[in-house]
């Protein structure tokens, strides 16, 4: 059976797991719960991540945009 | 590809409105501050553009531009991109589990984890206590939702060195953010 420390492991690497093993880590999610908690915790983070940066002006990236635009197409044709 | 190399000015509004967003969140994920983000970003596209010509199309444009602002970013903070054997969030891991393998300090309450992992300042602050290889495989992980093979391919890791940062990356945020969060008074 897998143990605390493995699931840790697996849960935070993204480690690609065999089917059987795979069962087993769900089994023991649902059975121990401080592993869950990991889990969970580990979910939350990616989530705040994703939130973190979805307040970027749009005005300025456009810009950002426009700037880039401006510079390469430039330097062709004429 | 072929209209790119052509310079073709449609093809070239097309491919920097696709991408620039997604490099300028990258910047920010990263760890830069917006102006940098900027200045890094037009780096960026100056360098595409500049290599383009040699580009041959075996990866995805998008891998490319990543491959590229992860190497800037490195450049600028002066950080080598060698992989490092060791991590000193290995053992704190490490004693967070007994000799049989079970939960020696168990993790926090979710709800409490949450005072911390809701806040974007502490969300920042943990972030920034990681390398910028272990933020960018991160980022590319979690945010941009990239496939593995993808991000080895940008940041030119194994699929093995990859684990390992994601591994470093997840838990120094999670014992990060748990520190803060046992620190806080309950309201």
């Amino acid at each position: 059976m897998l143990k605390c420390n493995e699931i840790a492991r697996i849960l935070s690497s993204g480690e690609d797991v065999s089917w059987m093993k795979q069962a087993q880590l769900k089994m023991h999610l649902a059975m121990c719960k401080h592993c869950s908690r990991y889990a969970e915790q580990l979910h939350m983070i990616a989530g705040s991540a994703r939130r973190l940066f979805a307040s970027q002006s749009e005005q300025d990236l456009e810009k950002l945009e426009a700037q880039v635009i401006r510079e390469h197409s430039s330097k062709k044709t004429d | 590809m072929k209209r790119l190399r052509d310079r073709d000015n449609e093809a070239i509004t097309e491919v920097v409105k696709a991408y620039t967003r997604q490099l300028f969140r990258a910047a920010l994920g990263l760890g830069f501050e917006a102006p940098t983000c900027d200045e890094l970003v037009q780096r960026v596209w100056a360098t595409f553009f500049d290599v383009l010509p040699n580009f041959r199309g075996q990866s995805h444009v998008r891998t490319f531009l990543f491959g590229i602002l992860y190497n800037k970013a490195s450049e600028m903070r002066r950080e080598s991109t060698k992989f490092a054997s060791h991590d000193p969030i290995e053992d704190v891991v490490e004693r967070r589990f007994g000799k049989d393998g079970q939960w020696k300090e168990p993790p926090l309450d979710p709800e409490k984890f949450m005072i911390a992992s809701e806040t974007i300042g502490e969300v920042e602050d943990c972030l920034s206590g990681l390398s910028t290889t272990q933020r960018a495989a991160f980022w590319l992980r979690e945010v941009e939702e990239l496939e593995n093979d993808e991000i080895c391919n940008a940041l030119s890791l194994s699929a093995t060195n990859l684990r390992v940062l994601l591994f470093r990356a997840r838990n120094k945020l999670r014992e990060c953010l748990e520190a803060k969060a046992k620190d806080k008074p309950n309201e």
